[in-house]
């Protein structure tokens, strides 16, 4: 007993050293929304209604809806098939993602639950893999919706029946993958032999899929998406998705989407409208192939580190954070671990790219974080919660901003020698030049799970300045392109307003400056 | 033992600190190169994503390796990390560790084996079982495609429709309550149980053209289908009459021509009444 105390206390005294810098608590008021009753409380949506209530929907198919003041959930729909996403339309009206189907849904006696599920599009194939999920919806300023299709897995094969005609491009035929409740897992184990880790072999599976208004075809916007479970579409109309690290996935990334472009993961190749693989099985071209035709991830968040299956990407809202006004940066849920992710965007040589850091580590937020909305008044998170067969958590978090300001990282831009990073309140000293812990290291593109960090290289730091708010940061060597700069910051950076909230940078430079 | 008032207010203070730290389920790079010897590095990359301490999520958790990986089986636990197989048809394959050189596999199981857990129970059963009637519930269902809808119904011995949303037509009919866990409670990858198969039924239309499914109203807790075939506006109207299941097939225009055959069946009677505009088919259980 003493033993184990002495062990205790030791392991917490240095715990607390390591904790003391910063405490999200002093910031922000982290509660919980009650559960609705008799309802499995995993979220796969959130939104809110013209007159500020809460819409989520949830793993077992309900849509529900929250009211703040009186706390009280109400059953608007249910039934769906693993609803991912909901979104209110300009007229009230709500939409939800669901496997099979983009689904309306219509109170037409107003009486406060919907009576018609008008079936919007359902123009993508189903191969009844577990790991076919559908995300979305988002809807642009010209009223277009994108939804994006997940892979398949080769933890399981697909069903007899399917939805769509089968892709066999490379040989690979339908009766290769099927499979049912009375397959052995030994034995699919054998035949999944030759199979890729994620697959994509009944229409658009892997692709970004744009709905025009009005229609129910569905035209494939992009490709190389592998799970993407998290969309978002910014004020200028550019849509946004992050992706799970993975096969052809390194690591955790958020991926700016660009019409008739390939993101990367090999398997929607066969869905490419203007250059389909017709006669081969995607991940047996040539890597240096693939290597070029692909759009990297304008933020890559390294495996364990910086993020472990990202979520849903939102604006930082200026009412939520000490900022100003409305910033370039973005918060992204997280699933494995308890916090969120900060992503700033950076440009350069005209393509963007971008760092993240830590947001709420360390703070009571959870893990699980699926879905991210704010309150009308943009001083509170909503966060819903999941785990399905992964690590997570299930309910619903609300975390309110006090108003007491912080030390935050508002930009971080790459420079021709190092780094600028601008925060939101001047600076008194950058710090000693040694106590900065800079590396670079690159991931690889490659059919693996994921990436380990190659060629991790200390690198030194020659010069610090600080500007009032903006500290610049150079180096021994000049940048060099197509590598993660993971960079923490010393603890001794410290403001009017206090320490700094987040240290460590992730930054992907896949462009420097020449 | 005795503590002083010091001591306690420092177990105190340590305890709140423990709480926040509990919280905080990963550690910043600072925590990481200060406490390499709590949580390997190589546990943090490539372990924590899937492995839980008392919980299953995507692999095994801890209790499970302890006990299939005690230190004597060292070798066997670095081989199955660098060419793992499957065990487990509930959880996907784990990806090869080959990656990770041998004496930090070695480093990741003394951790594993050092961290003591008590087995989390999870709820044997499901819990948040629905049995209401009528419900709508949309899942994947066996003979059916996978846009598939079920429909249970307030009638004698759990009748339940199984409606295919691709096809856009009625599967098959079962009795008993469906099970919709084995779906729900796993990662997808097993279907529902829809119950005691009593019916099958064939396409009521001799058409071979794709239809189009436009989702369905609701009345009263009953769905009414709608689609359109060959260009022809169709619903489905799911309705109840004195125990009897009735499902009116109807268009305000001629209907395309018809090829329906009712599947025998020993529970079930079906009688079918035609028009040019609809088709009543009434299954009532003898």
């Amino acid at each position: 007993m003493k033993n184990y105390l002495i062990y205790t206390l030791t392991f917490l005294f240095s715990l607390q050293l390591v904790q003391a810098d910063f405490d999200w608590e002093n910031h922000y008021d982290f509660t919980s929304i009650p559960n609705p009753e008799g309802v499995d409380p995993q979220c796969g949506g959130l939104a809110l209604t013209s007159d500020g209530k809460l819409i989520a929907c949830f793993h077992r198919g309900e849509v529900m809806i929250y009211d703040f003041t009186s706390k009280k959930w109400s059953l608007f729909a249910d039934g769906l098939h693993e609803p991912l996403g909901v979104h209110v339309e300009e007229d009230g009206r709500i939409l939800v993602i669901q496997r099979p189907e983009l689904t309306r849904l219509h109170d037409t006696d107003n009486d406060g639950v919907a009576d018609f599920y008008e079936t919007v599009c359902d123009d993508w194939g189903m191969s009844g893999n577990y790991h076919e999920f559908v995300f979305g919806p988002v809807k642009d300023s010209q009223k277009n919706i994108y939804i994006a299709l997940g892979t398949a897995s080769n933890g399981s094969g697909v069903r007899d029946e399917i939805r769509g005609s089968w892709n066999d491009a490379g040989g690979l035929t339908h009766e290769r993958f099927t499979y049912n409740d009375k397959t052995p897992a030994t034995k699919w184990t054998a035949r999944k032999e030759g199979i890729p880790r994620m697959y994509a072999r009944v229409p658009y599976r892997g692709c970004v899929l744009k709905i025009k208004p009005g229609n129910r075809k569905a035209e494939v916007y992009a490709t190389g998406v592998r799970t993407p479970n998290g969309l978002y579409i910014d004020k200028n109309d550019q849509l946004w998705i992050s992706d799970n690290q993975g096969d052809w996935v390194g690591a955790s990334s958020l991926n700016r989407i660009e019409e008739g472009q390939f993101h990367g993961h090999v398997a929607s190749l066969l869905w490419d409208p203007k250059n389909p693989v017709t006669d081969a099985i995607p991940v047996n071209i040539p890597i240096e192939e693939l290597d070029t035709r692909r759009v990297k991830g304008a933020g890559l968040f390294p495996q364990g580190e910086a993020g472990n299956s990202i979520t849903q990407p939102i604006n930082l809202n200026h009412h939520f954070a000490p900022i100003e006004k409305e910033s370039n940066s973005m918060l992204i849920g997280e699933m494995n671990h308890s916090r969120l992710i900060h992503y700033f965007k950076d440009k350069v040589n005209g393509k963007v790219q971008g760092a993240g850091c830590h947001f709420f580590s360390g703070s009571p937020i959870g893990s699980g974080n699926n879905r991210l909305v704010y309150s009308t008044d943009g001083k509170s998170l909503i966060l819903g919660k999941t785990h399905l067969s992964w690590p997570g958590r299930d309910g619903l978090k609300k975390v309110t901003f006090n108003g007491t300001p912080y030390l935050m990282v508002k930009e971080v831009n790459l420079t021709p020698t190092g780094f600028k990073f601008t925060f939101n309140a001047p600076i008194s000293s950058p710090g000693a030049k040694e106590n900065y812990l800079i590396e670079h290291y690159s991931l690889k593109y490659s059919k693996s799970y994921g990436s380990k960090n190659y060629d991790v290289t200390n690198v030194g730091v020659s010069e610090l300045r600080v500007d009032g708010n903006v500290l610049y940061i150079s180096f021994t060597e000049n940048p060099i392109p197509n590598k993660i700069y993971d960079i923490t910051l010393p603890a001794e950076i410290k403001s009017d307003i206090g320490n700094i909230s987040s240290r460590t940078f992730w930054y992907s430079a896949h462009e420097v400056y020449k | 033992m005795k503590l002083s008032f010091r001591q306690l207010l420092t177990i105190t203070i340590s305890l709140t600190s423990l709480t926040l730290v509990l919280g905080q389920e990963t550690e910043r790079k600072s925590a990481k190169k200060a406490h390499s010897n709590v949580v390997p590095q190589a546990f943090t990359i490539n372990c924590t994503a899937c492995h839980l301490k008392d919980s299953i999520q995507v692999g095994p958790h801890f209790v499970y390796i302890q006990e299939n990986y005690p230190k004597s089986k060292r070798q066997k636990f670095i081989d199955w990390c660098k060419n793992p197989g499957k065990n487990n048809p509930d959880m996907p394959q784990m990806p090869s560790m080959v990656h990770v050189p041998d004496d930090e596999l070695a480093q990741i199981h003394d951790y594993i084996l050092s961290v003591k857990v008590e087995k989390l129970k999870k709820p044997a059963g499901d819990l948040f079982v629905d049995t209401r009637r009528p419900r709508i519930v949309r899942t994947f269902l066996p003979d059916c495609g996978p846009a598939a809808i079920l429909v249970a119904l307030p009638l004698d011995k759990k009748l339940n429709i199984i409606w295919d949303a691709d096809l856009c037509r009625l599967r098959y009919i079962t009795t008993g309550e469906p099970d919709n866990f084995p779906y729900l409670g796993g990662n997808g990858n097993s279907l529902s149980k829809p119950g005691k198969k009593v019916y099958t039924e064939n396409s009521v239309f001799k058409s071979k053209a794709k239809p189009t499914f436009l989702g369905y109203k609701i009345n009263d807790g009953l769905p009414t289908f709608l689609y359109e075939l060959e260009g022809v506006s169709i619903e489905e109207k799911i309705s109840l009459l004195n125990n009897s299941l009735v499902r009116t097939i109807s268009s305000l225009a001629v209907l395309p021509p018809l090829n329906y055959v009712a599947q025998p069946s020993r529970e079930l009677k079906t009688e079918t009444v035609k028009s040019k505009q609809s088709v009543i088919l009434t299954h009532t259980l003898k």
